[in-house]
């Protein structure tokens, strides 16, 4: 690893070159993800295009120099959202009899590839380092910081736990989001009222 | 050469008007849900952006980014939880049927 970053540093010109093409990849997989969601009809296409732009939107977070978010953006936003929202439509679908019955073979190897596709990105984005890392961070924690994105991480926790006192709001946040995923999931196991209910006769 | 403040700040505005005009052209409730996650996709862009510029050492620009990354998957649960419901009522998630039928 610290001949991989020796050679990233004696080849600054080539990394900025690197650099710019990194940014303009990500920006055409973020629009192209986005246009896909705007112009396609079927639900599952539109799924589709938002997990490639969150995929750009992290690649783009991870060239600001940001891997922690870029993970996040990875991990929580893409996996997260995208499996929630098929499994809302499968869910749909089922209902009324029109999803096959998935055989086992086939889900368990969807789930080794998917696995596999999953640590891939992790390990590229922890040990790969950003292309573009600012000096400012640099300069800010007093000297050179390690690369991918350890300093990043490092500012983060500051702020969270500094004198700026973010961690408060972010629990507070945090806390409001779980009271919020226990009411969609007191909406979908409810129990719809007979006709009538409640009526006056 | 690293890229400017302004590239990002142009792909946000793109990204957001994109995502604006999901929100009004799609009548599915998912359609209009993944085009809020296009602009809160914008928003994280420009938050990590305006702190890699401007406010390094602060970092607050990471921390909003945070909160609105995990705000993606909870609005996707209140949203899928509303679709379900509505669809078990009235086996559709056209959002432009809902009126007509809580008439019913």
């Amino acid at each position: 690893m610290p001949h991989l970053i020796a050679m990233v540093n004696a080849h600054a010109g080539a990394s900025d070159a690197a650099a710019q093409g990194y940014f303009w990849l990500s920006v055409l997989v973020t629009l192209g993800g986005a246009f896909c969601v705007l112009v396609s009809r079927s639900i599952a296409r539109m799924i589709s295009g938002m997990c490639l732009c969150f995929c750009g939107v992290a690649a783009l977070l991870a060239c600001l120099g940001q891997p922690a978010l870029a993970l996040a953006e990875l991990l929580v936003s893409a996996n997260g959202m995208v499996v929630l929202l098929l499994a809302a439509v499968a869910a749909m679908g089922q209902r009324q009899g029109r999803i096959a019955r998935i055989p086992r073979g086939q889900m368990l190897w969807a789930l080794v590839l998917s696995a596999g596709i999953g640590a891939l990105l992790v390990a590229v984005l922890l040990h790969v380092p950003a292309p573009a890392q600012s000096p400012a961070y640099a300069s800010a924690a007093g000297g050179a910081l390690p690369p991918g994105g350890a300093g990043a991480m490092a500012t983060l926790g500051r702020a969270l736990l500094g004198p700026h006192r973010y961690l408060a709001a972010t629990e507070c946040c945090g806390f409001l989001f779980f009271i919020a995923c226990l009411g969609g999931s007191f909406l979908v196991h409810r129990r719809q009222q007979p006709a009538g209910h409640g009526d006056s006769p | 050469m690293s890229t400017p403040l302004a590239q990002y700040l142009i792909l946000s505005a793109v990204l957001a008007a994109l995502g604006i005009a999901t929100v009004l052209t799609k009548r599915n409730a998912i359609g209009t849900l993944l085009g809020t996650q296009l602009v809160l996709a914008a928003a994280i862009i420009n938050f990590a952006s305006f702190e890699h510029f401007h406010s390094p050492a602060r970092a607050a620009g990471s921390v909003f980014a945070l909160v609105l990354i995990v705000l993606t998957p909870v609005q996707a649960v209140l949203v899928a939880a509303l679709v379900l419901n509505f669809h078990r009522q009235s086996g559709t998630a056209d959002i432009e049927n809902a009126s007509a039928a809580e008439e019913r």
